[in-house]
């Protein structure tokens, strides 16, 4: 062999080796990449476990709020909704599961205990790619879903991830971030729902008060009095009494109540009366108080 | 050199070099494909920290407000206690990582912006994340079941490498900031659970609060002299259950009675000097705190006496 031939033998001997080295620091990098992206994925398919829980138990939660509120038929409807709701979801979180199962196997992955073989993007996409009738009957599913849990104006998109050339990994973690969007919607439509059944909520306001056993006190003797915090309601309408007699209520919502007591001593008492209407219902409240004459 | 023998090298070298190339561009299509899912992955990890902090606040207040509902007693007074702590070892290490991703991101930021470029994080502050990640695991053991050290990487076949070479050492930007974000979650996640079970040690959370309602009056002085004005405030009350309040104070003194109902004030009026008039009006002030309604609350009054000589001196 000639010198030249040794030459160009030598610089083709290190190109390839060249080019194996990068490929061998890609593959390596790869690597880490998908086992990372895994932990991820596992990590996320966990926070959306107990998600679902926690949207199960909200539902829980409306049905004992809209129980306490006596079964009212506006109550009942928005429970109506929400309990469709989780039905549909629930079953679009078995139909993306079972997505999941189908990646595992047709990926050659079926009987591992971890995924082995990671990337196989060109089975992913014959199987569920764009254009394929499980990628077809999953857009399907997902129209269906979204037009029928609509609820007043949830503008949220949720979109379906596509299969193009994509290794496993990332298809498999594609689904598990479509169920956490899934999840999240619901979550947001379900407190929107909330927001709908049960009693109104009355206005209400702290303030604080005091209140003595005498404001008046001899030289040397003990004065003594309590102060607290208190949640005053408004109610606007309320009718206030005292004795029989009306009483001006301020715009705090407190009737300020006085009167000239008896000229004799002894314990007197004067009796309280409130009456109002709440969610159509007239309710009454009376109080006889006490108070002494020295 | 013969041609024919010219191409016999020519041949394979140029399709060796074709076939590399093509394999190192297939390569990285996939790293790209990879890396773009981290991002989707991470942000939906993010909004669930954010949820998990938020949830994560209530409970301790949840906590706060049954143990000083239960009259402060010392075994609850300890679970409070280990729920501050806890709460705050949960709070530093995730500072912790919020740090270390913003540098991250700010640093590499400037360098260059592509998604693909591949960073290695100072070794003092990774070094110095693995150990407040292991002492946090160290800590939380005892109130979590099921903790599994954050440091280790998952496990792999042919590969066995360090926290900080598994995660830190010569990634793209995308997969070290989602790494940051992930252990986040587990920390929120250990954290969130640690307070759950030392919440029911406190028995709180099955506690279900009746919004109690009635009609209240408030009387300015429950004594009155005979034909004098009486005077008092009337109102619905409803029971408070979402305000925790702290303390009470007469002319700047604590005072006790606060929990549960009514805080008690008690002057002894001073003894007559000579010359006083009949009637001396004095005053006192009263305040009640609260934490975290939603911030830091306080109320205040002044309330007016009068010190009256008995009829006859």
């Amino acid at each position: 062999m000639s010198k030249h031939t040794k030459l160009v033998t030598a610089a083709v001997a290190l190109v390839a080796g060249a080019i194996a080295y990068v490929l061998y620091v890609q593959y390596a990098l790869q690597q880490r990449l998908d086992l990372q992206l895994l932990q991820l994925d596992w990590t996320l398919a966990d926070m959306n476990e107990r998600n679902n829980q926690t949207v199960e138990e909200k539902l829980n939660g409306i049905e004992a709020v809209v129980r306490k509120n006596q079964n009212q038929p506006s109550d009942l409807l928005v429970l109506q909704a929400a309990k469709n709701l989780r039905s549909q979801t629930r079953t679009l979180l078995d139909t993306l599961h079972a997505r999941r199962e189908a990646l595992w196997r047709v990926s050659g992955n079926a009987t591992a205990l971890e995924l082995r073989n990671r990337n196989e993007a060109d089975k992913v996409e014959r199987y569920f790619g764009p254009g394929t009738p499980a990628e077809r009957q999953l857009r399907q599913l997902m129209a269906r879903y979204v037009a029928r849990t609509a609820y007043s104006n949830d503008s949220t998109r949720l979109s379906l991830p596509t299969l193009k050339a994509t290794p496993v990994v990332v298809a498999l973690a594609a689904l598990t971030q479509l169920e956490a969007d899934v999840l999240a919607r619901e979550s947001r439509i379900q407190q929107a729902m909330a927001r709908h059944v049960g009693a109104r909520e009355i206005p209400s306001r702290l303030k604080i008060m005091a209140t003595a056993e005498s404001n008046t006190v001899a030289p040397g003797e003990t004065y003594r009095a309590e102060f607290f915090v208190t949640k005053v309601l408004t109610i606007a309408g309320a009718r206030v009494t005292c004795n029989g007699q009306p009483v001006v209520v301020g715009a705090d919502g407190v009737g300020y109540v006085s009167f000239r007591a008896p000229t004799r001593p002894g314990p007197a008492s004067w009796l309280a009366t409130m009456r109002f209407s709440v969610n159509g219902r007239d309710t009454t409240f009376q109080r006889q108080v006490s108070y002494r004459v020295r | 050199m013969l041609p024919a023998k010219k191409l016999a090298l020519f041949l394979p070298a140029a399709t060796l070099l074709l076939l590399g190339g093509w394999q190192y561009y297939r390569g990285q299509v996939r790293q790209r494909a990879t890396l773009q899912q981290f991002g989707q992955l991470e942000s939906r990890l993010a909004r669930n920290n954010q949820l998990d902090a938020a949830q994560a606040k209530k409970l301790l207040l949840t906590i706060k407000r049954a143990v000083y509902r239960n009259r402060n007693q010392a075994r609850d007074a300890a679970v409070m206690r280990t729920a501050e702590q806890i709460s705050f070892r949960t709070r530093s290490l995730v500072d912790t990582l919020q740090a270390l991703r913003r540098q991250l991101s700010a640093e590499s930021g400037q360098k260059d912006a592509r998604p693909g470029a591949r960073i290695t994080a100072n070794p003092a502050a990774t070094r110095e994340l693995a150990a407040h990640l292991d002492r946090y695991t160290a800590f939380i053991k005892d109130y979590v079941s099921y903790v599994s050290p954050l440091t280790l990487p998952p496990p792999s076949r042919n590969q066995t490498k360090e926290f900080r070479d598994f995660y830190f050492n010569e990634m793209p930007l995308a997969a070290v900031l989602a790494t940051c974000t992930l252990l986040e979650a587990q920390v929120r996640r250990y954290g969130a659970e640690a307070l759950r079970s030392n919440t029911e040690k406190v028995g709180s959370s099955c506690c279900f609060c009746f919004d109690r309602i009635a009609l209240e009056s408030v009387a300015k002085s429950n004594t009155v002299a005979p034909g004098a004005i009486y005077r008092s405030q009337l109102f619905l009350a409803q029971s408070i259950s979402d305000v925790y309040f702290t303390k009470a104070s007469v002319n700047g003194q604590e005072v006790d009675g606060l929990y549960p109902g009514r805080a008690k004030v008690e002057l002894r009026a001073p003894l007559a000097q000579p010359g006083q008039p009949d009637t001396l009006q004095a005053h006192w002030w009263g305040a009640v705190r609260a934490d975290a309604y939603p911030s830091d609350t306080a109320w205040q009054l002044s309330v007016p006496y009068y010190i009256v000589k008995p009829a006859g001196q």
